[in-house]
């Protein structure tokens, strides 16, 4: 059967930065939003996209990113012949097999893509926070029909040298792809989202292979390849909110600007809705005592205290007296009473006993690990 | 536990006229409730958790909302591909007409029989679409078991002076064994009455003996009914039911009952007392409170945007409260919207409701102001 696109979602990084919150789990598995995960965008993207063939490539503390997304029902992705797909690395006669980088990660796949026998493949980070329709993507790359089609976002000259930047001619062709320049010339930013005719990229891949194995990453190696070779490749620029949430600082700015209702991402959007696996759970019960401000909220929270400028994802109990100030609560935890939170991000499960004490500042945001417990002392020995 | 060992019918046949406008075109079954759930998803968990597969569903008019919330029944994992399945039979009103016009002598139950023998189930148990309660199946199983009656009735005891003698509702007495005496006997001097949850539990083949009964005796009914006319000539079971428990049958229990929920007890009795409820889930945007809202006493479902106030009331699912707005003692079903400074006092807004600005609808404690689906108001109403 022939198959116009299949998309690869590459989740199998770490994400060293954002510290305790990928110890024990992938970087698209860490929460968002009160209710998601950082991979149910793109996995929302390509069923809003209508694209139905998605190959997840986990590699980094698989098992909360697998349990998450399941057989992809949540998505829509559990159809009759299409779906979501797993991919992990294995073992072969060859030796063991871990994915060296994103385009490794692609090559090592290549029975899976194979299998879908595509005409195009959408290479897509999972650890991104944006709506995009890939379909206008592919329409753009088929009406050029280069070897390689590039999103990209512009970004503030003054931070163009944190990204890998795309020079691009009149019309949108790349010239030239420098990773993180010292004088960018150009404030297009790569954001890790790819369309490749597949027959294209598959000859390169498996040239490479039998010659100098030496392609491992999509910036580092294929991308200048192609360019050097001469092959076609195009930059489509992106409108919109795109935010890559890789430390601990931009995931609670990016959770604190989330809760803006007028907010860009506009979530709230029936046309084009963000799933995530969901369980059902009591509505949110606020007491005689609640007080909740400028906040979100989701099932299962029950709030006695007080709650400003925040956001609680579900099961997320809020004692007597007790204040969340500027602050992500994940799912299942347990504030006590009279406990005083700011500027934090709470791990799922974590359990704040009474009186306890979480504070951080704007500049350094508190972090309490997944499980954690804080205090509890006082009260044991009283 | 064994599969086959219980399917399950729910029957969705009891209309109150007092629930209107709330039960047009819909069962009372299929009305919300506790801001996320329907009433049918109380039996529906407690049928899963009992690790039923096969449910036969008797509604009596049409089974739109029915069908549009359950769908496959993946979420109560009665989707299988090898067993099991929600059958749906509809229009048993009309099916109803039609036996008692054309009386042909024919098999009223055929639809009961064919899916009772395929469910290849051993037990059955009967239960009836009004109520609110989160049952564990399997221990009025155990009941039964460990008693030797033919039918075990789940009942509630209810004290004598808050026995609501509404018509449609059954009570019985329990004699010394703990069984269900004879209605027309003495009883033990308990100071009690049972309420009967009409939840019944017994063999498949019994089942089977009482509906050929009723064919010969040309009494057509929803089988939940016929065991109760029968009941007398079997040895019954009481099962006490001691967890959360309420029969909606008028707008006024309606709106009593959801405002339970508010209730600490209640709510954690409802939901977290036994297994948990379980319910279609929807993508709904985490509830937003805005900066001005304030929102006390009451429960909020997600996708709500809040910036006025909301107090002693119920919020369902992508409700919109704009500023200035004052919801007191009232319910909003989902997908309504509350003008800026629109004022609700004791007020059902049903689905899809809009209220302009500024708009007052005043209801009372003792008259519950009930605004249809999908109305647009634009002027002050009271009840």
């Amino acid at each position: 059967m022939k198959t116009e696109i299949v998309a690869m979602i590459l989740a199998g990084g770490q994400g060293t930065r954002l510290g305790k919150l990928t110890r024990e789990t992938a970087k698209p598995a860490v929460p968002f939003g009160g209710k998601y995960r950082i991979i149910d965008f793109a996995l929302s993207n390509c069923t809003n996209s209508g694209i139905y063939n998605v190959g997840v490539v986990t590699q980094y503390q698989p098992l909360e990113l697998n349990e998450h997304i399941g057989n992809g029902a949540p998505w829509g992705l559990d159809r009759r012949n299409l779906g979501v797909k797993i991919l992990q690395p294995y073992s072969s006669a060859d030796g063991e097999k871990w994915f060296r980088g994103t385009d490794n990660a692609i090559y090592q796949n290549l029975a899976y893509i194979d299998s879908q026998n595509p005409e195009y493949v959408l290479i897509l980070s999972g650890d991104h926070i944006y709506k995009m329709d890939y379909m206008e993507m592919l329409e753009y790359h088929k009406e050029r029909n280069p070897a390689l089609t590039v999103a990209v976002i512009p970004v503030p000259m003054s931070e163009a040298s944190r990204f890998g930047i795309m020079n691009t001619d009149s019309t949108m062709r790349v010239i030239k792809f420098e990773e993180k320049p010292k004088e960018p010339k150009n404030n297009l930013a790569s954001m890790g989202i790819y369309i490749f005719n597949w027959p294209i990229l598959r000859r390169y891949l498996v040239e490479d292979q039998a010659k100098t194995r030496r392609f491992e990453d999509f910036g580092k190696h294929v991308i200048p390849d192609f360019l050097k070779n001469g092959e076609n490749v195009f930059a489509y620029a992106f409108q919109g909110y795109w935010k890559d949430v890789g430390t601990i600082e931009s995931l609670w700015e990016a959770n604190m600007d989330f809760i803006n209702p007028k907010h860009q991402l506009n979530i709230r959007d029936q046309n084009w809705r963000i799933y995530t696996k969901t369980i059902a759970l009591p509505p949110q019960f606020l007491t005689k005592d609640a007080k909740v401000s400028d906040s979100m909220l989701v099932d299962g929270c029950y709030i006695a205290g007080e709650v400003y400028h925040s956001i609680l994802s579900k099961d997320v109990k809020v004692g007597k007296d007790s204040r969340v100030d500027h602050s992500v609560v994940m799912s299942g935890v347990t504030i006590g009473k009279n406990v005083e939170i700011a500027y934090a991000i709470i791990g799922e499960n974590a359990y704040i006993a009474d009186n306890a004490q979480v504070i951080g500042t704007p500049g350094s945001i508190e972090v309490i690990g997944y499980g954690e417990v804080i205090g509890g002392l006082k009260d044991e020995e009283a | 536990m064994k599969r086959h060992k219980l399917c399950a019918i729910l029957n969705l046949n009891k209309d109150f006229k007092e629930l209107a406008p709330l039960n047009n075109n819909r069962p009372v079954a299929a009305l919300p409730f506790g801001c996320r759930y329907c009433i049918i998803d109380f039996m529906l968990s407690s049928i899963s958790h009992a690790g039923i597969d096969s449910l036969a569903l008797f509604i009596n008019k049409s089974g739109r909302s029915i069908y549009d919330h359950i769908r496959s029944a993946r979420e109560w994992d009665m989707d299988s591909t090898i067993t099991g399945g929600v059958f749906t039979f509809s229009q048993q009103h009309w099916k109803h007409q039609h036996f008692l016009e054309n009386n042909t002598g024919q098999d009223y139950y055929a639809d009961h029989r064919i899916f009772l023998d395929r469910s290849r189930a051993e037990y059955v148990v009967v239960m009836s679409g009004e109520f609110v309660l989160n049952l564990d199946i399997d221990a009025v199983l155990q009941h039964h078991f460990s008693n030797t009656g033919d039918i075990t009735v789940v009942y509630q005891s209810v004290p004598p002076e808050q026995a609501a003698r509404k018509p449609h509702l059954k009570f019985f007495e329990i004699d010394e064994k703990g069984a269900v005496a004879p209605r027309q006997d003495t009883v033990t001097g308990e100071n009690k009455t049972a309420l009967n949850t009409e939840i019944y539990i017994l063999k498949v083949d019994t089942m089977k003996e009482i509906i050929d009964r009723a064919n010969a005796d040309r009494l057509y009914m929803d089988v939940g009914e016929l065991l109760w006319s029968y009941l007398p000539g079997y040895y019954a079971n009481a099962f006490e039911y001691t967890g959360y428990l309420a029969c909606i049958d008028s707008a006024a229990s309606y709106y009593a009952h959801n405002m339970d929920m508010l209730d600490e007890k209640r709510f954690n009795a409802l939901f977290h007392a036994s297994k948990p409820v379980i319910t279609r889930t929807n993508n709904g945007a985490p509830t937003f409170y805005s900066e001005d809202s304030s929102v006390t006493d009451a429960q909020c479902a997600t996708g709500c945007e809040i910036y006025g106030r909301v107090c002693h009331s119920m919020l369902f699912r992508n409700v919109t409260v704009e500023s200035g707005a004052a919801v007191t003692n009232s319910i909003i079903l989902k997908d309504c919207r509350v003008g800026a400074g629109a004022q609700l006092d004791y007020v059902i807004l049903d689905k899809g409701v809009k209220l302009e600005d500024g708009v007052v609808l005043h209801g009372t404690p003792d008259n519950i102001l009930v605004i249809p689906k999908n109305t647009h108001v634009t002027q002050d109403l009271t009840s």
